[in-house]
C-alpha cells in the first residue's frame, strides 16, 4: 500500500518535472529511489544497506545481492538490469546529476523494473528460529566448547551437510523451473544457508550479530545450560579450598590428621560435580 | 516459562544478592578462637573481622593463655576499600546495563572485565586470608578443636560467618560474571544496525516526494504569474506524451 502511494507520488513528480523541465531533479530522485529499493532488498535478505562510507555503487551492491544467493544457481537481479543501472549511474555522475533525456527515460523504466523484484520478509524466519527448541540441533553452546573433532561429531556434521546440499539442489531445480520469483523457495534456501554457516562455525571465530543480542537467533539457541554455572562456581570454590588445605598440610604438618578427611571429601566432591557438569553441559550441547 | 528464557534475569538477581553477601561479610567475623576450661567456662575469646582486625577478650588474665592471642593483625585495609569499590561498581553496572539489550557489545566486554575483577578479588580474599592471618598465627583452616592436657583447656577455632558469606558471594556472583564474559567473547557486533523495520522505515523516509512535488508546483505557479500565461515547451510536451504512452504499455503488459 505504501509503495503504491509512493508510485503515485513518483508518477506525479515525473509529470511535474517534465512540465517544468527540471530534469536534474527527476534524475536525482529516480536514482535515489532505485538506490532505496536496492537497500530494501539488502535489508530483507539480511545483508544490510549499501555501504555509503565506502561509496559503494548501486550496481556493485546489486551484484553483491546476487552473490549472496548464488548457491541457488539463479540471478535474483538480471545481469542486463545491473548493466543498465551501471550505465545510468555512470552517466549521472559524469553529467553532474543531469541525465540525458534518453537515459532519464531508461532510469524511470529501471525504477519500475527493479520494483518488480520482490524479496520475502526474513523476519518470519528469525521468529521461527527463536521459538524452535534447539536441544537436538544446536550447533554451539556458550558454556561448553565445541566437541572435539572425533569421528561421531564429524560424521553427524558430514551427514547433515550432505542432506542440506541435497535439499539445496532440489530447491535450485524448483527455482529454475518456477515462473517468476518463488518467495517460499527463496526463504527455505536462505534458512539452509544459515544452518550451513552454523555447522561451519569455528571456535576461533566470533559469531557475528547485528543489532541487539536479544534479537539474535543464535543467541537464543545457546541459552540452555546457564544453571550449571552455579555448579561450576562450586567446583572452583572447592578447588580453591582444596588448594588451601594442601598448603596448610605443608605449612603446618600437624594439621594433616585433622583436615585429611576433609581433603578427601573435597576431592570426591570436585570429581563428582565435575563429572555431573561435564556430562550435563555436553548433553545440552548435543 | 522455561528456566533458560528468564535465566539472565535470575542470574543477575543472584549476582546482586551475592555482592550484598560479600559486602556484609566485610563487617562480620571471619575467624574465631575460643579457649575454655574443663568445665566449659570461657577464658579467652578472639574474633577477626576484615575491617576491624582481631578483637580479643580475656576473661581470665593468665600468661599461659598469651600463646593463644593472635599476633598477626589483619589484611591491609586497602584491600577492603578496593573490594567495596568493586562491589559498588558491579552493582551499578548490573542494575543499569543489560547485555541482552545493549547495542554495543564492547560495553558488555568492559563490564564483564569489571565483574571478573570483582570475582577475582573475592577469590583473592578467600585464598589470602588463611595464608596471611591463620597460618602465621598457627590457626587451622577451616577449624579445629584442640585439647591442652597440661593446662586442662580446650581451644575451639574455626572460620566465622563472614568467611562463609564471602564464599557464598562467590558462588552467587560467578555465574552472571562468567555469562557476561562469555557473551562478550562469543559474539561480536558487526555494526550498530537497528532492527530491520527501523532500517526499512529510514530508507523509505529518506526521500520526501511530497516536498519535491510541492517545490515543482511552486515553481510552476511562479512562472505562470511571471509570464501571465501557461508556457508549455513543445519538447517537454513530446517527452511527457512519450512517458505516458510508455506507462500505458507497461500497465497493459502487467494486466
Amino acid at each position: 500500500m505504501m509503495l503504491d502511494s509512493m508510485d503515485q507520488k513518483y508518477e506525479t513528480l515525473v509529470e511535474k518535472c517534465i512540465m517544468t523541465g527540471n530534469h536534474s531533479k527527476l534524475s536525482a530522485t529516480t536514482l535515489h529511489l532505485i538506490s532505496n529499493h536496492a537497500d530494501l532488498m539488502g535489508i530483507k535478505l539480511g545483508i544490510g544497506r549499501r555501504n555509503p562510507r565506502k561509496e559503494e555503487f548501486i550496481h556493485y551492491f546489486l551484484e553483491r545481492i546476487n552473490r549472496y544467493i548464488v548457491h541457488l544457481g539463479i540471478n535474483l537481479i538480471p545481469a542486463d538490469m545491473i548493466k543498465r543501472v551501471k550505465i545510468v549511474e555512470t552517466l549521472f555522475s559524469k553529467s553532474k546529476g543531469n541525465l540525458p533525456k534518453t537515459y532519464l527515460k531508461d532510469a524511470i523504466a529501471l525504477y519500475y523494473d527493479i520494483r518488480k523484484i520482490q524479496i520475502p520478509e526474513m523476519d518470519r524466519f528469525t521468529r521461527a528460529l527463536r521459538r524452535h527448541d534447539y536441544s537436538n540441533t544446536r550447533s554451539f553452546n556458550l558454556f561448553s566448547k565445541k566437541p572435539r573433532n572425533g569421528p561421531s561429531s564429524t560424521m553427524v556434521r558430514d551427514l547433515l551437510m550432505t542432506e542440506i546440499e541435497k535439499r539445496e539442489r532440489e530447491l535450485r531445480y524448483q527455482f529454475q523451473n518456477s515462473k517468476g520469483m518463488n518467495e517460499q523457495v527463496l526463504e527455505t534456501s536462505l534458512q539452509l544457508k544459515n544452518i550451513k554457516s552454523a555447522l561451519n562455525y569455528n571456535d576461533s571465530r566470533k559469531i557475528p550479530i547485528q543489532g541487539r543480542l536479544k534479537d539474535n537467533a543464535n543467541y537464543h539457541a545457546s541459552k540452555k545450560g546457564r544453571g550449571w554455572l552455579i555448579v561450576l562456581a562450586f567446583i572452583i570454590l572447592l578447588g580453591v579450598s582444596e588448594a588451601i588445605l594442601i598448603a596448610e598440610t605443608i605449612l603446618l604438618p600437624s594439621s594433616l590428621e585433622g583436615v585429611g578427611g576433609l581433603m578427601v571429601f573435597f576431592l570426591i566432591s570436585i570429581l563428582l560435580l565435575g563429572y555431573l557438569y561435564y556430562n550435563n553441559v555436553k548433553k545440552i550441547w548435543r | 516459562m522455561k528456566f533458560h528464557e528468564k535465566s539472565v534475569d535470575l542470574l543477575k538477581l543472584l549476582f546482586i544478592i551475592g555482592l550484598l553477601f560479600t559486602f556484609i561479610s566485610l563487617f562480620l567475623e571471619w575467624f574465631f578462637v575460643e579457649v575454655r576450661n574443663e568445665s566449659g567456662q570461657l577464658l579467652l575469646e578472639s574474633t577477626h573481622a576484615i575491617l576491624n582486625g582481631w578483637d580479643t577478650i580475656e576473661y581470665l588474665e593468665s600468661n599461659l593463655l598469651n600463646q593463644y592471642i593472635p599476633k598477626i593483625t589483619t589484611i591491609s585495609p586497602m584491600m577492603s576499600i578496593i573490594q567495596v569499590f568493586l562491589i559498588a561498581g558491579s552493582i551499578i553496572i548490573a542494575l543499569f546495563r543489560n547485555p541482552e539489550t545493549v547495542t554495543n557489545l564492547e560495553t558488555t566486554k568492559s563490564n564483564s572485565y569489571f565483574f571478573l575483577t570483582t570475582i577475582f578479588m573475592i577469590i583473592f580474599m578467600i585464598t589470602v586470608f588463611p595464608f596471611t592471618i591463620l597460618f602465621p598465627n598457627e590457626f587451622f583452616f577451616p577449624g579445629m578443636v584442640l585439647e591442652n592436657g597440661d593446662l586442662s583447656i580446650t581451644i575451639y577455632q574455626g572460620i566465622g560467618i563472614g568467611y562463609y558469606f564471602q564464599c557464598m558471594g562467590f558462588i552467587l556472583t560467578f555465574p552472571y560474571a562468567f555469562f557476561c564474559y562469555k557473551v562478550a567473547t562469543t559474539f561480536e557486533q558487526h555494526s550498530k544496525i537497528p532492527n530491520k523495520s527501523i532500517q526499512m522505515q529510514e530508507v523509505k523516509e529518506s526521500v520526501n516526494l511530497d516536498q519535491l512535488i510541492a517545490e515543482e508546483d511552486a515553481f510552476m505557479t511562479t512562472r505562470k504569474q511571471e509570464k501571465g500565461q501557461e508556457v508549455v515547451d513543445d519538447q517537454i510536451e513530446i517527452a511527457y506524451q512519450q512517458f505516458q504512452s510508455q506507462r500505458k504499455n507497461s500497465k497493459r503488459l502487467k494486466k
